[in-house]
């Protein structure tokens, strides 16, 4: 499946339902968590997750052994351990891949992330939109409480650990790390200023580790096969393995699981999604979700890696590769990008709410015929804001779009020269129409 | 029509129970209520905020936060279909006028019959089976015209 | 330091992340104590670590332009208006919301900081509506004054606005969401201090949008606040809305006639139409911080009323008429007064005022009756019945009570509250109370009917009314035991033959939530004990209020000078009157006076026997006022001359024989003292309507003619004199110990019928409310409150209005089922003037009988 044979998140995999806790059990499910309660101390369970590099694989790619370090040792307030499993970014459907085949897996990794920053509550926060994804996972909870695998004196211990799966309801800023707190404390997802951060400052303002899925998921095999082991895998600077998920125009899209930086970008969509459609060519890349700068064809043979995949200019995120070929208009595209954002922005800062307002009403604008030839340079001046906001949505926005004018700007000024701006329309009031109603 | 109170009042309390922070049981309790009420009506609201400790206007506003929860009432059937980058690229445009041909009605409307609530829905995470769609939560993927038109016949 | 723009004042002890109490306890860190200095603007500051840059950079008088920022709220950091450069920090840092780091070269005016703020500022423009030719935040605007300062002159938006439709909030605040920047002020004042959260952000994204539940109207007391806080036209003043521009208005500072916490205020009036136009807070830390209730805010236009008399009225042919041409009304009254006088004697004459009118005029007031006229026939006790002269809050004051209800609630860590729905007394007290328990304080509560702080007190006692006495004796004995004292050796013979128990029971309150109560008081060692008119006014009030002397005495809250209890009282004066001693028996300062006289209950009996044949009365609707209306009415018809001075022609003042004009709170100068004893000075922000006079101004006219040889003297004038007559009580002996009082309180055994519970309501629909259309429009019609039990025994029909009947008349009325409204009671808040409902306490009666149409 992959180009190396090294799997281990996507490892006997059964694809006709969720591993129930005896196969996974079977397969030295629960050994890593029960190697850290019965000789480990939490600041070795930490060392050992430094030593092993494994980066946040939720889309921002900090290591997640010295995330876990930011917490405060001495502090007479709870901690608190959260799975990230809002899984929102666009292009990406990795994380529901594990939840629902290898849910145990995740809550191991739950349980030694908890265990290592000493917070006695999970919080797994689901999207709500994986309705059958949920149910899997809190079966999977129930059986491991059940075992004496979670709950009240974990495999007779004196560590205790409550995991609860809290269901989110629909909005793609709770997948941002403060706007999930946020919500998970029950109030409108909105994200918060940082600093402080979460490890210092989270849920209900005590010390909270955020972790996506599947970086909580790679730990039970780290504990179990060593951090050495692991490192082994990937590059120096890129450890282990990482899911990818390849759709838009490939042939076969799917999930697959690389190790970093031995395979290249080109390689995964050609060899594992089975390439582009057929009759057409690639025109650009999105390498890691929809809030990362695409990638020209040219630039399809770089290792899949975090540095190579920045280097080339871009991110490599979650992972999400969407292949876009060259039936793809860029100003209909950089269109759907921007709606998607304004729809999602929590409202609270100026520059998210009306940013990503005004740059709908440019592009859609541009893409009807009504673009005027200062639009671009509006654009650009408007993106100068991009770092004035409280959270990256709105860099989540400006970033992609950016790079589609950057690289594709003839189409957009053909399209501008094609049209004629309604001036007569300066700023007047509208109807109350939502500029996403469709 | 029954109230939290009436229909489900042990699970309620079981959620209160379970979370360190009153507030916290907004969501979830919201979602009880979506269940028992069938959709989050101003009296759904103001047991939720009830039960909570909270406003009815702050309720309000959570609810309104959330693209699931509905603030209206809703069709039998709740079709959401994407039309987000990958699903976007691959014909959802096309079946989404196809769906609004065939039911008859736009975006953000309910058929006559109340059968069919039609919403546009962002990011499903369900990419690699793109285009999709949801139906009261179910999931379809690698959708064509005709395939919407036999899972629409399947529904009763 | 005062903000510039919005005038907030800036509190000296900069908070770190102020705002939200969250479910855990969440301790600070001890670095939080260390100092921290760094650069802004290249000048040096020291601060407290956790000063953010914004509350720093004030410190040097260095102004960062904010919207969402405001010292009394959470911090959002949503405008992004406050972004500020620091060095070497990778990107604009919301200054609101950083704290200080030390060593930081902070720089507020960089080209990038002003490039930022311009960004923003063009990003809030594209959606605003450009409504300033019809806005009343024009000229007062922060969207206007940062686009001059910050902003571009120029939009290059094309696209169509976002609009929204416009809700209707009530009648006080206007809500035009198209203008609305989201700073989300409005919202965390509701939420944070006003307590109620009526106020929520809906939907999201570009959509957001600021509304209340189901676009119902603002019920809270303390909406009128999001009107100053707003810093653009979105949320404005619907009593002010398009009556004036704000450069046409002269801002007069001033005190709120409306209650006894004398919140202070800003009087804002044209001169060119005569007209007070707008009442605004004036920022006071000790009184009233920056906030005043909605009653003040919009409490204002009776005194722009057409109806205002403007000139004397005489009874002609059983009219009341302006005098025949060459008739001096002043002649008459005097006329009068001097031939009844020799006639009967002094003591034929009597003389009422309100509690509302000015330290100076009360002061006169007296004095002319005292010492022109000789009687000593005064009071200024017009809503409520004194049997004694002496009454519960006169006793406090003998006995050392420290009476300093604002002060002590600030720092309040428990506060005990009996016989007082606050909420509707009090507003801003209650706010401050709430602000309290906010921040950690615990309310303990007791009254004889259910209120709002059910939910918010931690102990909540309900006794039966009338028992107060029982409740208190009782809580005392059980807190006796709670702190393993000795019981008191005065207490001893008062206490002899106590039966806890029986006590409990009696008041209805039980023994283990006394026991619960008492212990809770035991452990709190720094608590504020606030008591209420409704209890210390009692017949056995003066007892209730020894008893609950003891209790603060027994928690150790007291020193040489006070015993730390807290009576509350109802009037913009009603401590002035009393310290002025506008009282029978009391003189200025509470000394001894010569004449003693008669209480206004006893000069209204005397009045109905035909013994006092001449009334006076200054500010008050008697009639609609006193509980005893039958007796009031009464002594009205029988005596021989009245004489009403006031703004309108109300109830008392329909029958009398003349009447004069006086000018309205806002066209008098003068001093008030609020419920702490403190007296503030306010000024006048027009003259008075011409025809009308200041109540000072026609005490001299009468007192000089009557032969007095009175300079004429301004307000400060008489101000000078009546404070060196004014000495601070000497306490009594009794100060030093605990109080034996008398346990026997009142023992009713009328069981037939329903008791009848009075209180206050805030948006009532008496007096000048009726007047001021905003407070009309505001004013439910008084309801009735029966308890479910009652409702269903008596079988009565929710649709339809009740009977409710005593001896002194009949009213109907709407009721509702209220669970807080004990068994056995009928409650009817607030005063409603076309109802009268005080008819039915006539002749002392408290018993009703409840009946529906159909019976």
């Amino acid at each position: 499946m992959a180009a190396s044979e090294t799997l281990l998140l996507l490892k006997d995999l059964d694809l006709t339902g969720p591993r129930n806790l005896e196969a996974y059990r079977r397969i030295g499910g629960y050994e890593g968590l029960s190697k850290c309660l019965r000789g480990l101390t939490p600041d070795h369970v930490i060392d050992e997750v430094k030593k092993s590099g494994v980066r946040g694989r939720g889309g921002a790619g900090f290591p997640a052994g010295v995330k876990w370090g930011f917490v405060p040792k001495t502090t007479p307030n709870p901690k608190y351990l959260v799975c990230n499993a809002d899984e929102g970014e666009p292009g990406t459907c990795k994380d529901r891949v594990l939840m629902q085949y290898d849910p145990h897996s995740v809550i191991e990794g739950c349980l030694i992330a908890a265990y290592a920053i000493a917070a006695h509550h999970v919080f797994i926060y689901i999207r709500g939109e994986f309705w059958g994804i949920a149910e899997i996972l809190e079966h999977a909870v129930q059986e491991a409480c059940r075992a004496n695998l979670a709950g009240k004196n974990i495999l007779g211990t004196e560590y205790s650990c409550d995991v609860i799966v809290y269901r989110g309801a629909g909005a793609y800023v709770c997948g941002e790390e403060s706007g999930l707190l946020t919500s998970l404390e029950g109030k409108r997802g909105n994200p918060r200023n940082k600093p402080p951060f979460p490890a210092v400052e989270g849920l209900y303002r005590a010390p909270t580790v955020v972790n996506n899925v599947e970086t909580l998921a790679c730990l039970p095999s780290i504990m179990r096969n060593g951090a050495a082991w692991y490192a082994s895998l990937g590059t120096e600077k890129s450890r282990g393995t990482k899911l990818v998920a390849v759709s838009g125009h490939v042939q076969k899209p799917g999930v697959f699981e690389i190790e970093l930086g031995k395979i290249t970008l080109r390689e995964i969509i050609d060899n594992l999604a089975g390439g582009v459609r057929q009759g057409h060519s690639i025109k650009a890349v999105i390498p890691g979700g929809s809030s990362m700068p695409v990638l020209l064809a040219d630039q399809m043979d770089i290792p899949f890696d975090y540095e190579s995949v920045a280097a080339a200019g871009s991110m490599l995120g979650s992972g999400a590769i969407v292949v876009l070929d060259d039936t793809v208009d860029m100003v209909d595209f950089a269109l759907r990008l921007a709606k998607f954002y304004a729809h999602e922005s929590c409202g609270q800062c100026t520059p998210c709410r009306e940013g990503t307002k005004w740059l709908v009403e440019i592009l859609k604008a541009i893409h009807e015929g009504r673009g005027h030839p200062d639009d671009l340079e509006t654009i650009q001046e408007l993106f100068e804001t991009e770092l004035t906001s409280i959270c990256l949505l709105w860099s989540a926005v400006v970033m992609p779009v950016r790079a589609l004018i950057e690289k594709f700007g003839e189409e957009f000024r053909a399209a501008i020269a094609r049209g004629t701006p309604d001036l007569s329309r300066m700023g007047q009031p509208g109807h109350p129409v939502s500029v996403l109603a469709e | 029509m029954p109230t939290i109170a009436d229909a489900a009042a042990e699970k309620a309390r079981t959620i209160l129970d379970r979370l360190p922070d009153r507030q916290s049981a907004s969501i979830p309790l919201l979602y009880l209520a979506w269940k028992t009420y069938g959709w989050l009506s101003p009296e759904a609201l103001e047991e939720v905020a009830a039960l909570t400790g909270l406003s009815s206007a702050t309720v309000e506003g959570i609810a309104g936060f959330y693209t699931m929860f509905p603030l209206r009432p809703r069709g039998k059937y709740h079709i959401e279909i994407c039309d987000n980058i990958s699903c976007y690229i691959n014909g959802a445009p096309d079946l989404r006028d196809h769906l609004r041909k065939k039911l008859g009605v736009d975006f953000g409307q309910t058929t006559s019959d109340g059968r069919f609530t039609l919403d546009h829905v962002e990011c499903l995470g369900n990419c690699c089976e793109a285009p999709c769609m949801q139906i009261n939560g179910k999931e379809y993927g690698k959708l064509t015209v005709r395939k919407i038109d036999e899972i629409l016949e399947s529904l009763d | 330091m005062k903000d510039p723009h919005s005038g907030t004042v800036i509190h000296p002890r900069a908070r770190p992340f102020a705002g939200d109490v969250y479910a855990t306890e969440l301790k600070r860190p001890d670095s939080f104590r260390k100092p921290v200095t760094a650069t802004i603007d290249g000048q040096s500051v020291t601060v407290e670590a956790g000063t953010t840059i914004l509350q720093a950079a004030q410190m040097l008088g260095i102004y960062v332009p904010h919207y969402c920022y405001h010292p009394a709220l959470s911090i959002v950091a949503s405008c992004r208006l406050c972004l500020v450069e620091v060095e070497r920090s990778p990107k604009l840092v919301p200054s609101c919301s950083t704290p200080v780091g030390e060593g930081q070269v902070i720089h507020t005016q960089s080209d990038k900081a002003t490039r930022a703020r311009e960004q923003q500022m063009e990003l809030l423009l594209i959606n605003h509506p450009l409504d300033c030719p019809v806005c009343d935040q024009g000229g007062h605007c922060q969207l206007q004054r940062y686009s001059m300062d910050h902003g571009t002159d120029d939009s290059r938006y094309r696209f169509p606005k976002r609009t929204y439709p416009k809700p209707n909030l009530g009648p006080f605040v206007d809500l035009e969401r198209n203008r609305c920047i989201l700073c989300t002020r409005c919202v965390r004042f509701l939420e944070e201090i006003a307590g109620n959260a009526e106020l929520a952000v809906m939907k999201r994204g570009n959509d957001s949008l600021i509304g209340t539940f189901m676009e119902r109207p603002l019920e809270g007391e303390f909406s009128g606040n999001t009107i100053d806080l707003c810093p653009v036209g979105s949320l404005t003043d619907k009593v002010f809305r398009f009556r004036a521009r704000i450069w046409e208005l002269e801002s007069t500072p001033s005190v709120c006639p409306h209650c006894a916490v004398g919140c202070n205020i800003l009087l804002d009036s044209r001169r060119r139409t005569h007209e007070l136009l707008r009442v605004t807070p004036r920022s006071n830390p000790d009184v009233n911080g920056p906030w005043i209730c909605d009653k003040g805010r919009f409490g204002f236009d009776f005194v722009n009323s057409r109806l205002r008399v403007r000139s004397p009225l005489v009874k002609r042919d059983g009219e009341l008429k302006p005098p025949a041409d060459g008739t001096d009304v002043i002649d008459i009254i005097v006329g009068q007064w001097k031939a009844i006088r020799d006639r009967h004697g002094a003591g034929a004459l009597a003389g009422l005022i309100s509690p509302r009118k000015t330290n100076e005029s009360l002061y006169l007031f007296q004095r002319l009756f005292r010492k022109v006229i000789g009687c000593g026939n005064i009071d200024h006790r017009m809503d409520r019945i004194c049997l004694d002269d002496e009454d519960g809050y006169l006793h406090s004051v003998r006995i050392g009570a420290l009476n300093d209800p604002i002060g002590e609630v600030r720092r309040a860590e428990t506060v005990f509250l009996v016989g007082s729905d606050l909420p509707n007394e009090l507003p801003i007290l209650n706010l401050q109370v709430r602000q309290r328990i906010r921040y950690g304080a615990t309310l303990l509560a007791a009254h004889d009917r259910g209120g709002s702080y059910r939910d918010l007190a931690a102990r909540y006692c309900l006794y039966h009314p009338g028992t107060e006495l029982d409740f208190l004796a009782a809580l005392f004995f059980l807190l006796v035991q709670e702190k393993n004292a000795g019981f008191p050796e005065a207490l001893k013979e008062t206490y002899r033959n106590f039966d806890c128990a029986a006590a409990a029971n009696r008041c209805g309150v039980g023994m283990e939530p006394l026991q619960n109560l008492a212990r809770t008081l035991a452990n709190e060692g720094n608590a504020t004990l606030l008591l209420g008119e409704e209890a210390w006014a009692a017949p056995d009030g003066i007892q209730i209020v020894r008893a609950f002397a003891n209790i603060a005495r027994m928690m150790g809250l007291f020193d040489e000078r006070h015993v730390g209890i807290n009576l509350l009282l109802r009037h913009a004066n009603s401590r002035g009157a009393m310290e002025i001693g506008v009282l029978p028996h009391l003189g200025p300062g509470l000394g001894p006076v010569d004449p003693k006289g008669k209480n206004t209950h006893r000069i209204l009996q005397a009045a109905a026997d035909g013994e006092i044949k001449s009334l006076f009365i200054l500010g008050e609707d008697l009639i609609a006022r006193y509980p005893d209306r039958a007796l009031a009415e009464e002594a009205l018809n029988r005596a021989e001359f009245v004489v009403v001075a006031d703004v309108f022609v109300h109830e008392t003042a329909r029958a009398v024989d003349v009447f004069l004009p006086i000018a309205a709170f806002d066209e008098i100068q003068g001093s008030y003292t609020n419920v702490s004893g403190r007296v503030q000075r306010a000024e006048r922000a027009l003259v008075p309507l011409s025809g009308t006079a200041t109540p000072l101004r026609l005490l001299q006219v009468l007192a000089r003619r009557f032969g007095a040889e009175w300079d004429t003297l301004t307000p400060p004038a008489v101000f000078d004199i009546l404070r060196q007559e004014i000495h601070a009580p000497l306490p009594s002996n009794e100060i030093d110990d605990y109080l034996p009082f008398d346990m026997q309180g009142e023992i009713s055994d009328a069981v037939e019928g329903f008791r009848l519970q009075r209180g206050p309501l805030l948006f009532d629909r008496t007096g000048d409310a009726i007047r001021t259309p905003a407070l009309a429009a505001r004013g439910r019609p008084c309801t009735a409150r029966l308890s479910p039990k009652d409702a269903l025994s008596l079988g009565l029909s929710a649709e339809k209005p009740i009977f409710v009947e005593s001896p002194g008349g009949r009213v109907t009325i709407p009721f509702t089922v209220d669970e807080n409204t004990p068994s056995g009671s009928v409650v009817i808040l607030g005063e409603d003037d076309e109802l009268g409902i005080n008819r039915l306490s006539s002749r002392g009666n408290c018993r009703v009988r409840i009946l529906q149409e159909g019976e």
